[in-house]
């Protein structure tokens, strides 16, 4: 007898309401019970979207222009259903987990959903306990939802979805913004609850490699259709329609395939556990030592541009948020601040640019301390980018966006025409000068934002988790103009991420944060060496360096090419 | 602490009745709009403060950003109250620079009376401001929402009640950060002591202010409704309460025990008026 899908969409048309053309144009979609799905796709492709679509957001909640063809569960349409009642069987978990925690305490979240719906007191209670066993919640129970880090909070997120009892769980980039460790607990708990309840899971996510470790199918959305659907390790094999959707694969995976490119027998690993044995095997026995001549330190250990002198700051005086950071910024140096959620990245930055007060005498620029500096003197040297772009965007079009920050430092019209022109031009923007800054994409927001502080001219610039929400293509395009302008204008840049990957390519140096303390600060060959000091931190190096860590291959390859290099020395001994 | 965010610990204060504390903070308002106006007027600002210390474990420290936010309110209407208000004694002050301009001397009487009466109008103002900041600090607000519920207010206009309350100290963070990117660039700061930047660093948060509040809140909309928030009335049913919000013992308590003080005041304050005619 044939099986009747989950979940079916058939043959989709759909536009929003205000779209200009439809998003989607003969989307056919299948998913059977207890599958893990994993969505993919470049920004703005509309996965977000999709999941709008399976449990009734779209047309509820944002209305369509355009909705055309099925959307069957069970075989039955969801209908007009009310959003509440739809959850029960699909529940949905929003990508900001700030918007979906909105009681002041966790165990009052938890209980929120099945509380709507009625339940008793006795079954709201066993829902609530259930949910904080499988999640781990004992010690947040009693806390309030604000004062939780990002993983807690997103993990909140989904349990309290979880209470509902959803037959599907459907997750809108639920890691976005967590360090590694966080990211792996979100997964973790998502797979523990999907097998434990029976549930369906698909997931939207930027992040390659996890995505391919849990999932059981993996879709690529583009054009508004269902470009590919397969298993991960066939999914990935289809690397040149992925690549036109910025879609890299995971680094081990690419290793396996461009080693079989040139010949070598393997069939291209998916995971860092898969990776480490077929890699150990074709190695063999040869000597890890390998020889490169373009291996360098990056770091130039020039003129200290800041110095830090034994930095303690706290937001109230129980808890340090930096607990004695001592440490130099140098003149064209390209620096990257790593560490786990809360370990004092933000609130480092914040001190050296005076967003929050360091003491006297903690923060000298030039020499000088930054407490004495004026407020103008102090936007001319530093420049910040902010983590969400829409904090930092002011004006009515992005060419007056440029211009406010040179209008603050009360340059000359002639001379402010000039650098506005030069920054458009230099960032692309010049064919969105006259659009309202609100109305382009994250990732050209993001850009405004930091054409609009590199206007300033900055003999410091530094960028708070700059590729949040972007996908690999915007965030290698950011940081490769992040590394053009500290190359080309000699600005000292300093990125704060969690996107190891980014930091290994790009740093020059790497400061790991650890409980408000400086644990690493080197080079990335150096610090990535020192695993189990970094592993206090909860980052771990880049996948393909992990690999090369586990085969004892020296020095450490940082990125893919490295690897390959290395490996193919190493056979060729 | 940030502006009228809820302090979370436990104390006499917070177990209490939401309905009890805003009733005693509105009675608290009118006793002080009721109260001469004169330098005794401190003690009223000083009776929540003092209440807030001893039964709620919140401390006048943790809140002095709010009270510092008040100051610029209270010297203008003391500015005002100097310069306009009629009463004797004068205090006379020639501004030599425009007695030069206008050939004649110019003289500008400060009255010393404005002086008492203004401080005591802006020292009002905020025993006022402390008396709601007494409930607001001390209480959950969706116990505000479910104490309102359980006086007949449907589910989902008292749960925005008490949402619209946990937003605040968001929008408040959100304003500074938007204020932190401003100044960050060369603008001026909305914390600066010059009432015209202070002005202009406000004005500037404007639109990112208002373009994250709506995200936000749509984002939040969207998540309250996918977990059930409009169910029990489109389906009909009784909500489930895990949390009771009662009126207990010590509501009764503290409600006979402040308006038994409040009509004794009112009693001697009238018996003041007709006796001695203030």
């Amino acid at each position: 007898m044939h099986k009747i899908p989950l979940i079916e969409l058939k043959d989709i048309k759909f536009q929003y309401r205000r779209g200009t053309e439809p998003l989607f144009e003969g989307l056919n979609l299948s998913i059977s019970e207890n599958e893990f799905v994993g969505i993919v796709g470049e920004t703005g492709v509309g996965k977000t979207s999709l999941l709008y679509l399976i449990n009734g957001v779209i047309p509820q909640f944002y209305t369509a222009k355009v909705l055309d063809g099925e959307i069957l569960y069970k075989g039955k349409p969801l209908g007009e259903n009310a959003l509440g009642t739809i959850s029960q069987e699909v529940g949905l978990v929003l990508d900001d987990p700030e918007a979906q925690l909105f009681n002041l305490y966790v165990k009052d979240e938890l209980a929120w959903g099945p509380e709507n719906l009625g339940l008793t007191q006795d079954e709201i209670e066993r829902r609530r306990q259930e949910a904080t066993e499988r999640f781990q919640l004992q010690d947040l129970y009693n806390r309030t939802t604000y004062g939780l880090s990002g993983g807690e909070k997103q993990k909140i997120a989904i349990a309290s979805v979880s209470t509902l009892y959803p037959k599907v769980m459907m997750l809108d980039e639920p890691t976005s913004g967590l360090d590694p460790s966080g990211t792996e607990l979100v997964f973790d708990a998502v797979r523990t609850m999907a097998k434990k309840l029976d549930m369906t899971i698909l997931m939207v996510e930027h992040k390659i490699e996890e995505l391919a470790d849990y999932c059981d199918r993996m879709i690529l959305l583009k054009g508004g259709k269902i470009a590919l659907d397969l298993p991960p390790d066939q999914f990935f094999e289809e690397a040149d329609t992925l690549g036109q959707s910025g879609i890299l694969p995971p680094q081990v995976t690419r290793l396996g395939q461009n080693l079989r490119k040139k010949g070598f027998n393997i069939h291209p690993p998916l995971n860092l556990s898969q990776a480490v044995p077929l890699f150990t095997n074709l190695l063999g026995p040869n000597d890890r030592n390998w020889k490169s001549d373009n291996l360098t330190d990056k770091r130039n250990d020039i003129d200290p541009l800041v110095t830090i002198n034994d930095l303690v700051f706290g937001y109230n005086k129980h808890v340090k948020a930096l607990d004695g950071i001592t440490l130099s910024l140098n003149q064209n140096e390209f620096a990257c601040i790593i560490g786990q959620n809360g370990s004092g990245k933000t609130t480092l930055s914040k001190c050296i640019k005076r967003i929050v007060k360091p003491p006297k005498e903690t923060i000298f620029v030039n020499g000088k301390d930054i407490r004495d500096f004026s407020s103008r003197e102090l936007a001319q040297t530093i420049g910040y980018v902010f983590q969400n772009p829409d904090h930092q965007l002011f004006k009515d079009d992005v060419a007056s966006e440029i211009e406010f920050g040179l209008k603050n430092l009360k340059m000359p019209k002639a001379e402010r025409k000039d650098r506005v022109k030069d920054t458009l031009e230099r960032f692309n923007l010049w064919d969105l000068r006259k659009v309202h800054p609100f109305r382009l994409s994250r990732g050209e927001r993001q850009f405004v934002a930091l054409a609009s502080v590199y206007a300033m001219e900055p003999t410091l610039l530094i960028a708070d988790e700059p590729t949040t929400g972007l996908d690999r293509i915007s965030a290698d395009k950011l940081m490769r103009e992040l590394q053009a302008i500290n190359k080309e204008k000699g600005v000292s840049v300093v990125v704060i991420t969690h996107w190891i990957q980014l930091a290994a390519e790009y740093g020059e140096r790497l400061i790991a944060l650890h409980q408000g303390k400086v644990l690493l600060d080197g080079d990335p060959r150096s610090t990535f060496s020192q695993a189990k000091e970094l592993a206090k931190t909860n980052v771990r190096p880049p996948q393909i360096t992990q690999l090369c860590d586990n085969l004892r291959i020296n020095p450490l390859p940082l990125t893919l090419k490295e690897a390959e290099k290395a490996i193919i020395s190493i056979l060729n001994q | 602490m940030l502006l009228y965010e809820f302090s979370i610990r436990k104390s006499f204060l917070s177990s209490l009745n939401p309905v009890t504390k805003i009733v005693v903070a509105l009675f608290y308002v009118i006793l002080v709009l009721l109260a001469p106006l004169d330098y005794y007027m401190i003690i009223y600002f000083l009776i929540p403060i003092i209440i807030i210390a001893l039964f709620g474990k919140i401390w006048p420290w943790e809140y002095i950003g709010f009270i510092l936010l008040l100051l610029p309110m209270v010297v203008a209407l003391l500015l005002l109250q100097v310069f306009f208000f009629a009463g004797e004694p004068y205090l006379p002050i020639e501004i030599e620079l425009l007695s030069q301009l206008f050939g004649e001397p110019f003289i500008l009487n400060l009255s010393l009376a404005g002086v008492s009466f203004g401080l005591s109008l802006g020292i009002r103002i905020m025993a006022m401001a402390m008396a709601f900041s007494m409930f607001v600090m001390s209480t959950d607000p969706f116990d505000i929402g479910h104490a309102l519920h359980n006086i007949g207010l449907g589910f989902r206009a008292s749960y925005m009640v008490g949402f619209a309350m946990r937003l605040f100290p968001l929008i408040q963070e959100e304003l500074n950060n938007i204020g932190n990117a401003a100044e960050a660039r060369g603008y001026p700061s909305m914390f600066s002591l010059n009432p015209i930047n202070m002005l202009r660093g406000l004005v500037v948060t404007f639109v990112p202010l208002a373009v994250g509040a709506l995200k936000r809140g749509t984002q939040m909309a969207l998540a309250m409704e996918i977990r059930g928030y409009s169910l029990p009335e489109q389906l009909g049913i009784d909500r489930t309460y895990m949390k009771e919000v009662r009126f207990r013992k010590r509501d009764w308590f503290i409600v006979i025990i402040f308006f038994a003080s409040w009509f004794t005041w009112i009693a001697w304050r009238i018996n003041t008026f007709l006796t001695l005619g203030i």
